[in-house]
């Protein structure tokens, strides 16, 4: 459906530069004698699609036999070196630009660039360039499997069905994968390469043979879980409706035993007339450590009382004490007796109303006075008489808290003595039956018991089967569901492809009759290999137009199928291998016209765009293409591809 | 005159009354021995913070932290009481003064056969001398130690936040 077109193809280092004329839709050719960069030029147009070119890797001379070749020296000595494509997908125009050495592709799209990576990493580069061009020529990408890897194919891959080069034995037809693993070149990867490029697969057919896959695994998972389960579980028995029955019953005799224990054993237990007056008495503790502690809190409350009291009433004694020492001391030292004045001696003449000092004061209003002996007395007289009501205070909390000491003392006797009373008759009742019986009817509980765990062991069994059962038969049919659809789809897909590898050996039968081969018969076997006249063998120059037509027939199909994705594009490096007389060489290019005629559904019709760029040796192509020759390199004329820049 | 005796009698602070200072004041030199100016006691104004552990009947490990605090502020106002008292006692020759220009304070020592004969009795003042006595062995040099240490040791050390005047 789409379709890509090369315009110019630029390369650009310090040391050396090329610029292509700018290439065309249809068939553009560059000549070039041997080691004049024609080849040079293909791999210039492969590195930018993202192809992997080893003589371009940078530092790495490992692979002497290709790489001493002076003009990749060249390349891979430059430096700040990179290939410029100048393409067109569907008539949009795209810039992309490779550096040498680097790994990712700079696309520019209508002034915007962005870098596209060659390689994905889930983390860093979802989304690779092979993503970017693929989707642009509208080719759907399907995950492929082998074993337990699965990967993508990309437009690398494609892309060996659209580059007719000189490296690859024409007898593999696919060109050889950069990477030779066994994964790159295996069947699968080149039936998809085939497929996709020609449209024979599709997402409706991708998607329902995946979902018919899962639902096959699911299938196969829920029987295999099923059938493990019945090995294992051969005698279960059906009866689940028989083997709850079974279990209610067993439960019910559990309770039965249960009832007839308890009551055999308070039958004959002597303790009935008793229990009120264990009742009373255990009432009776209760009250009496309520009245415990509450007066235990009324004495500790006292005690605080009393001991302020006891301070207070030793700090008066102190100070009784101390002023009968200022008494005693007052009347031996007399230092103020007032009639002489303490501290100048002199005797003192006092005016009423005069301080010492001789400002005017009433005596009373002194600061600081100076006492007689029967003032003092007075003083003392009055803190006695304080001290007598402390003491009185002070007696009668020491009597109150004596009194609830002795209270507490008291109940905390009648508490003790309850105590041991109902101990003893708590020990008094015993059991007064026969213990024979009741060790007859643990017995029989103990049996019923481990008949009830085996039965609900084996209900539980028996739901387990019954939900596997039931997931597997659920899942097949879902199965079944699915492959019916998927027939469907198949037999569609189907026809459609026996249309396109119908009309695909129609074409290549055709062109491979007209060429150089010329034979009889030619179709595709399975794999998509040229199958020619039943396998009679053919001369060894053969190989080379069976490859070419191969590639002509896709184009030819690119332009004739919508349904066919081949993006009409053709790089063709050189085809004059295998020792192919330069007469046939020309003829077999010349089937181009051919393949192109045959890609009209009718006469009338115009060819779509298309391109063809194809580099060969002088006069190594038909000289009817002399037109559209764009490009000539000469080694005797010391023209090569790279310019040195001076 | 009664009324005027009231309000003397209300004022009438015990802690801080002349007389009390005084006998506890002799009883400290006495007990300690300070009779003469060799055997001085220095910075009298170390008395007004021991007056309070002399009277009274506790001993001095069972006051409190807050008891310690009160005791300290109001020993301030002690300081000051002290030294009318003994310019009163020089007076009559109780006492002898002499200047102590290390502590910047007064030294003094007891004039002892000028003070009333039968004044220590020591069974009157049983209490007192016990409680000194007990000082005596709990703060080392009592009579001559910096008011520094006396109050570091006495309050300081039991926490109790104090400020030097």
């Amino acid at each position: 459906m789409g379709n890509l077109i090369i315009k110019k193809v630029i390369y650009s280092g310090e040391k050396y530069s090329f610029e292509s004329p700018t290439l065309t839709s249809g068939i553009n050719i560059i000549v070039g004698d041997n080691g004049s960069g024609k080849s040079t030029f293909s791999y210039f147009i492969e590195f930018v699609l993202g192809g992997t070119i080893p003589f371009f890797k940078k530092g790495d001379d490992g692979d002497s036999s290709k790489t001493n070749n002076s003009k990749y020296r060249q390349i891979k000595d430059d430096k700040n070196n990179y290939v410029q494509l100048e393409i067109m997908i569907n008539g949009c125009s795209y810039t992309l630009k490779r550096y040498i050495g680097k790994n990712d592709i700079l696309l520019e799209d209508n002034g915007t660039v962005q870098i596209l990576p060659l390689t994905r990493n889930v983390n860093y580069a979802p989304r690779t360039f092979s993503d970017w061009i693929l989707e642009k020529l509208g080719i759907e990408v399907f995950e492929l499997y082998l074993g337990s890897i699965s990967w993508l194919i990309g437009f690398k891959d494609l892309f060996r069905l659209l580059d007719h080069d000189q490296d690859t034995d024409p007898r593999k037809i696919f060109k050889a994968p950069p990477v030779d693993n066994y994964v790159a070149d295996s069947s699968i990867t080149r039936k998809a390469i085939f497929e996709t490029l020609v449209g024979l697969s599709s997402e409706e057919y991708n998607k329902a043979f995946n979902l018919l896959k899962k639902h096959q695994a699911e299938r196969t998972d829920a029987k295999s879980f099923y059938d493990n389960f019945l090995d294992r579980n051969a005698s279960l028995s059906d009866d689940i409706e028989n083997e709850n029955r079974k279990y209610k019953e067993a439960n019910e005799q559990l309770e039965k035993l249960f009832i007839s224990r308890d009551s055999y054993q308070r039958d004959n237990s002597n303790s009935p007339d008793k229990t009120e007056i264990l009742n009373k008495i255990q009432t009776e503790l209760i009250e009496l450590e309520v009245k415990l502690s509450e007066s235990s809190v009324k004495k500790n409350n006292y005690e605080i009382e009393k001991s302020k009291l006891e301070r207070l009433l030793i700090n008066q004694k102190d100070e009784i004490s101390q002023i009968e020492k200022i008494i005693f001391t007052h009347d031996k030292l007399n230092l103020f007796a007032l009639e002489i004045c303490p501290f100048c001696m002199g005797k003192i003449t006092k005016k009423e109303g005069v301080c010492i000092c001789g400002s005017e004061l009433h005596s009373t209003d002194y600061e600081k006075f100076v006492y007689k002996s029967s003032e003092y007395k007075d003083i003392l007289d009055h803190k006695k008489k304080s001290i007598k009501a402390l003491d009185i205070a002070y007696e009668s909390y020491k009597s109150e808290v004596n009194e609830i000491e002795k209270f507490i003392l008291d109940k905390n006797n009648l508490a003790t003595s309850l105590r041991s009373e109902l101990k003893s008759m708590i020990d008094r009742i015993t059991f007064s039956g026969n213990s024979q019986l009741i060790d007859r009817i643990n017995d029989k509980i103990l049996e019923v018991k481990t008949e009830i765990l085996e039965l609900e062991d084996i209900i539980e069994q028996i739901t387990e089967r019954n939900r596997l059962k039931e997931d597997f038969e659920r899942k097949n049919s879902t199965y079944i569901a699915t492959d019916i659809r998927f027939k469907e789809i198949q037999s569609v897909f189907n026809q459609n492809n026996t249309e396109t590898i119908n009309e695909f050996n129609a074409v290549y039968s055709d062109l491979l009759s007209k060429s150089s081969c010329n034979s009889n018969y030619a179709e595709i076997n399975d794999d998509y290999m040229p199958y020619i006249d039943h396998g009679i063998y053919k001369e060894k120059s053969t190989v080379v137009p069976i490859r070419l037509m191969y590639y002509f027939t896709l184009l030819s199909l690119g332009l004739k199928r919508d349904t066919v994705k081949h993006p009409r594009f053709l790089l063709i490096d050189t085809p004059e291998e295998a020792g192919i007389d330069t007469s046939n060489l020309k003829l077999n290019l010349k089937l181009l016209d051919r393949a192109l005629e045959l890609s009209k559904n009718d006469e009338s019709e115009p060819i779509k765009d298309y391109q063809v760029i194809l580099t060969t040796g002088e006069d190594k192509y038909p000289d009817e293409y002399s037109q559209f020759v764009k490009k000539v390199f000469s080694k005797a004329n010391n023209e090569y591809i790279l310019k040195e820049i001076e | 005159m009664n009324k005027e005796f009231a309000k003397k009698r209300l004022m009438f602070i015990q802690k801080e009354d002349y007389n009390y200072l005084i006998y506890n004041l002799l009883l400290i030199l006495e007990t300690l021995s300070c009779n003469n100016e060799s055997n001085a006691f220095h910075d009298f104004r170390k008395i007004a913070y021991l007056i309070d552990f002399i009277s009274s009947s506790k001993a001095i490990d069972d006051y409190s932290q807050d008891e310690l605090s009160i005791i300290y502020s109001k020993s301030q106002l002690k300081k000051k009481l002290l030294s009318h008292v003994l310019v009163v006692l020089k007076n009559k020759e109780y006492i002898d003064i002499s200047i102590n220009r290390v502590h910047k304070s007064f030294d003094i020592w007891l004039i002892r056969e000028n003070i009333p004969q039968n004044f220590f009795d020591k069974d009157f003042f049983e209490t007192e001398i016990k409680n000194i006595n007990c000082l005596k062995r709990q703060i080392r040099g009592i009579k001559g130690t910096a008011i520094k240490t006396l109050v570091d040791n006495i309050f300081t050390s039991k926490n109790v936040l104090t400020w030097e005047i």
